[in-house]
C-alpha cells in the first residue's frame, strides 16, 4: 500500500502495518516453536521449511494444489470474518459448510437444466442451505439473546449427521461410499490440471474476498456493520435498527460458508460426500483470527494455511516427518492469536466496568471509537 | 513487507532444491497414501503400514507414509507422488479408485497398487481382502456355539463396507442353524469404547450371548462388555483374543499386511501383476480366524472340526459366500446354496 503524505491515508496505512504486527509475530512464534520440534525429532529445520515452501510454491503442480487446499478456506474464513467483524461469533460455519455442499449436492444431479441456469442455481442452492442452517442461531440471537456460539456448536452436529443420514440411507449413489448421486455436467465447475482439483470456485472465492474488502471500506453499509461489532447500544442510539443489521449480517455470513460448500461438492468431490469436510468451518476461525476480519487478510491467511497442507504432503513424500508437524504450527498460531484475543477482550472488560452502564449511551462519540 | 516474505520463499526454496535428498539408487521405493482415517486407525491404514514395515525389514525398501486430510486430497497426492521416482504407490481405500485411475493414465510408467478395490489398468495391480469369507467363517462358529441361540453384530457405522461384514456373518450363521437369530446393531463410531460397551450390554439383555465387533476402536469396549457381562466376543482386521482372554471366541484376522507385503515384493522380484485385480480369500490365506492360548477351548471341538470342513469348501467353490457389493438392490436370496436375504440387506442400496 503507498503511503501518501496526507494524515488520513498516513494513518491509514499506519493501521495496516499496525494489523500486520500480530499475525506477523504468531506465525514467527509457530514457526520457532516447529523449528525446536525439527530438531528434537533430529532434522534440520531450514530443510523442513525450505521442503514445504517448496511443495507448496515452487512449480505449477504444487502451487496448483496450494490453490486447492486454500479455496475451502477463502469462503470459511471470509464467511467468519464478516461475521466477527459485526460482533456475531458464528462458529457454525462448519455446519453451514455441510448444509450448502447437501443443497448443491442435490440440485447438482436432481434437475436436468442448461448449464448457464444449471450452475448458478446450485450455487444459490449452496447459499440458501447455509443461510437457513445459519437462521436458527441467528433468529435465536437477535430475537431472545441466546448465545450464538452455543447454538452454532450444536448445529455443527446435527448438519453433519443429518446429511450422513440423507447420503446413507435417503438419497444413496448405489455403491461403496456413502455419498449422493455424481453431480451432472451441467452444474460441474472445471478442473483445469489432473495434479489438483482446483476449480473456477478459486475464482469465486477470491472476487468475494475483494468485494468484502470494498463493502468494508468504501459503503455505508459496511460501516454500519462494523458499528454494530464495535457498540450495538451506541449503534443504536444512533438511529440503526441492529437487529435487523445483525440478521442480515449473520445470514450472509452463512451463505458465504454454504457457497464454499458448493465449491467442494461442484469442483472437488463432484457429488456430496458424507463427511467430505476434514473441518474447513474450523480452520475458517484461525484463517479469520490470523487475518484480523480483513477480507484482504483473509486471502493472505488462506494462503499460509493451504500452503502449509499443501507443503505438508511434499513434505511427507521428502522426508518422511508426519503429517502432524504441519498442524502443530498451525495449532500454535491459533494459540498465539486466541491469547492476544482474550486479552482484549478482558481489556475491553475492564473498560466497561470502569464506565457505569447508564452513562454509557451519553458519552462523546470519541470515547467509544478510541477503544479501537 | 509481504514482497520480501514472497521474495525470501523463494529464496528459501532455491535454497533447498539442491538440498533435496539423495537416495540410494539400488534401494526400491515405496510410497503409502493413506485413506482419509490416517495412521492410528488400529485398522486398515496402520495394518498397510505393518506390511511397509515388514518389507523394510525383510526386503530392504524405504517407504514414506502420505496421509491426505480428505479424499479430495486423494488425487493431488497421488499425482504429485508420481513425479517423484517411487518405485510402487500404494492406496488403501475404495474412494481412491476414481483418482488412481484418472493419475495412472497420465503417468503409464509409474507402477500403482491398490488395495481394499478391484480395478484394471495396465499400470496398477488390485488386492482385495475377502473379508466376507473370514466373517462368513466366524458367523458359522457362533450360531454353532451358540447357548441362547442368538448371535450379534456391533458395526461401526451404517455404511455399505461394514454390511459387507455382516452379509458374510449372516450367511454363515444361517448355514449353521437356519433358526438362529441375528441381531444387528451399528454403534455410529469407531472411536468410541464406551459406546461399544454399552450397545453389548444392551445386546446381551437380548439375549445374544456372542458379538461380532466391527468397530475399530469402539471394538475394545465390546470386547470389555463381554467380559463385564460373561459373554463372548469376536474381534475383526487383527489378532483381538488377548484383549480379553477366556471372553474373545476368536478373531477375524484380515491381512492387509501380507498383501502390502506381496505386493511389494512382487515388483522387487520383477513379477509386478499390473492390470490384475488379486483375491485373498480363505483359500489364499487374506483372512483367517485366530487360534491361540488366550481363546482355548472356547470353540468346542467338533466345531473347529465343522469350521475347517466349511473353509475347504469356500476354497473348493462349492459354498459361494456372497458379497454385498455384488449383491443386487431387492435381490431374495443370496450365495450358494442359496438362503433368503435379510430386510436390512435387501432394503439397502
Amino acid at each position: 500500500m503507498p503511503i501518501k503524505r496526507t494524515s488520513a491515508a498516513g494513518n491509514a496505512a499506519l493501521l495496516a502495518l499496525r494489523s500486520m504486527i500480530a499475525p506477523m509475530v504468531a506465525v514467527a512464534i509457530a514457526l520457532i516453536v516447529g523449528g525446536a520440534l525439527v530438531i528434537a525429532l533430529g532434522d534440520n529445520p531450514v530443510e523442513v521449511y525450505g521442503t514445504i515452501v517448496q511443495g507448496s510454491l515452487v512449480g505449477w503442480p504444487n502451487f496448483l494444489v496450494t490453490l486447492q487446499t486454500m479455496t475451502p478456506l477463502l469462503f470459511t474464513g471470509l464467511a467468519v470474518a464478516v461475521a466477527f467483524r459485526a460482533g456475531l461469533w458464528n462458529i457454525g460455519a462448519e455446519g453451514q459448510l455441510i448444509m450448502g455442499a447437501l443443497c448443491s449436492g442435490i440440485v447438482g444431479y436432481a434437475v436436468e437444466l442448461p448449464r448457464f441456469i444449471h450452475l448458478p442455481l446450485c450455487l444459490i442452492a449452496a447459499m440458501l442451505g447455509g443461510a437457513i442452517w445459519g437462521l436458527i442461531p441467528a433468529v435465536l440471537r437477535v430475537k431472545f439473546r441466546v448465545n450464538e456460539l452455543v447454538v452454532c456448536l450444536m448445529m455443527n452436529p446435527i448438519a453433519l449427521l443429518l446429511s450422513g443420514w440423507i447420503a446413507a440411507r435417503v438419497l444413496k449413489a448405489p455403491g461403496p461410499t456413502n455419498k449422493l448421486p455424481d453431480v451432472l455436467d451441467s452444474a460441474g465447475l472445471t478442473n483445469f490440471s489432473v495434479y489438483s482439483q482446483v476449480n473456477a470456485g478459486f475464482v469465486i472465492g477470491l472476487f468475494l474476498c475483494i468485494l468484502f474488502a470494498f463493502i468494508n471500506l468504501r459503503t455505508k453499509i459496511g460501516f454500519q456493520w462494523r458499528m454494530i461489532g464495535l457498540n450495538p447500544r451506541f449503534a443504536n442510539y444512533g438511529g440503526m435498527q441492529v437487529e435487523r443489521k445483525a440478521l442480515s449480517v449473520f445470514l450472509i455470513s452463512a451463505a458465504i460458508a454454504g457457497l464454499g460448500g458448493a465449491e467442494q461438492v461442484l469442483g472437488q468431490y463432484h457429488a456430496f460426500y458424507d463427511n467430505f469436510s476434514p473441518g474447513y468451518g474450523f480452520d475458517g476461525i484461525a484463517v479469520a483470527m490470523l487475518a484480523g476480519n480483513n477480507p484482504i487478510g483473509v486471502i493472505l491467511a488462506a494462503l499460509l494455511f493451504g500452503a502449509l497442507n499443501s507443503g505438508g504432503v511434499v513434505l511427507q513424500m521428502m522426508t518422511g516427518l508426519s503429517k502432524y508437524l504441519v498442524q502443530v504450527l498451525q495449532f500454535i498460531i491459533v494459540l498465539i492469536l486466541s491469547a492476544r484475543f482474550s486479552w482484549e477482550w478482558l481489556k475491553a472488560q475492564r473498560v466497561s466496568v470502569v464506565e457505569p452502564q447508564p452513562q454509557a449511551e451519553a458519552l462523546p462519540k470519541n470515547a467509544e471509537t478510541q477503544e479501537n | 513487507m509481504l514482497k520480501s516474505i514472497t521474495r525470501l520463499g523463494f529464496a528459501l526454496a532455491l535454497a533447498t532444491a539442491s538440498l533435496t535428498p539423495v537416495h540410494a539408487a539400488d534401494k526400491l521405493r515405496v510410497a503409502m497414501i493413506a485413506s482419509e482415517s490416517g495412521i492410528g486407525d488400529r485398522s486398515f491404514n496402520d495394518m498397510v503400514l505393518e506390511g511397509m514395515k515388514r518389507a523394510k525389514k525383510e526386503l530392504d525398501v524405504d517407504y514414506v507414509v502420505v496421509q491426505p486430510r480428505a479424499i479430495s486430497d486423494f488425487q493431488s497426492a497421488l499425482a504429485r507422488a508420481s513425479g517423484q521416482g517411487f518405485d510402487l504407490i500404494v492406496g488403501n481405500s475404495f474412494d481412491m479408485v476414481k483418482p488412481m485411475d484418472e493419475v495412472a493414465k497420465q503417468f503409464p510408467d509409474q507402477k500403482y497398487g491398490l488395495i481394499d478395490a478391484g480395478m484394471e489398468v495396465p499400470n496398477i495391480v488390485a488386492a482385495v481382502a475377502k473379508d466376507w469369507e473370514g466373517s462368513f467363517l466366524v458367523g458359522w462358529i457362533a450360531a454353532k456355539t451358540t447357548k441362547t441361540h442368538k448371535i450379534g453384530f456391533v458395526g461401526g457405522k451404517d455404511i455399505p463396507v461394514i454390511h459387507r461384514f455382516f452379509t458374510g456373518y449372516y450367511y454363515g450363521a444361517k448355514l449353521a442353524d437356519p433358526k438362529v437369530e441375528v441381531i444387528e446393531r451399528y454403534s455410529g463410531t469407531f472411536t468410541d469404547p464406551a459406546v461399544g460397551k454399552e450397545y453389548t450390554l444392551a445386546l446381551v439383555n437380548e439375549g445374544s450371548d456372542i458379538n461380532y465387533a466391527v468397530a475399530g476402536a469402539t471394538s475394545s469396549g465390546i470386547i470389555d462388555g463381554a467380559r463385564e457381562s460373561n459373554t463372548l466376543a469376536i474381534g475383526v482386521d487383527s489378532n483381538q483374543n488377548y484383549l480379553a482372554p477366556g471372553h474373545v471366541l476368536t478373531s477375524m484376522m484380515k491381512r492387509v499386511d501380507t498383501i502390502t507385503f506381496d505386493m511389494i515384493k512382487s515388483v522387487k522380484d520383477g513379477k509386478y501383476q499390473g492390470g490384475k485385480t488379486l483375491m485373498y480369500g480363505l483359500k489364499e490365506g487374506g483372512v483367517d480366524i485366530a487360534m491361540d492360548d488366550n481363546n482355548k477351548g472356547l470353540i468346542p471341538p467338533d466345531v473347529l472340526k465343522g469350521a475347517e470342513e466349511m473353509r475347504a469348501k469356500v476354497a473348493s467353490g462349492e459354498i459361494v459366500v456372497p458379497n454385498f457389493f455384488d449383491l443386487k438392490p431387492g435381490a431374495k436370496t443370496m450365495g450358494k446354496p442359496e438362503i433368503e436375504t435379510p430386510p436390512s440387506i435387501a432394503n439397502a442400496k
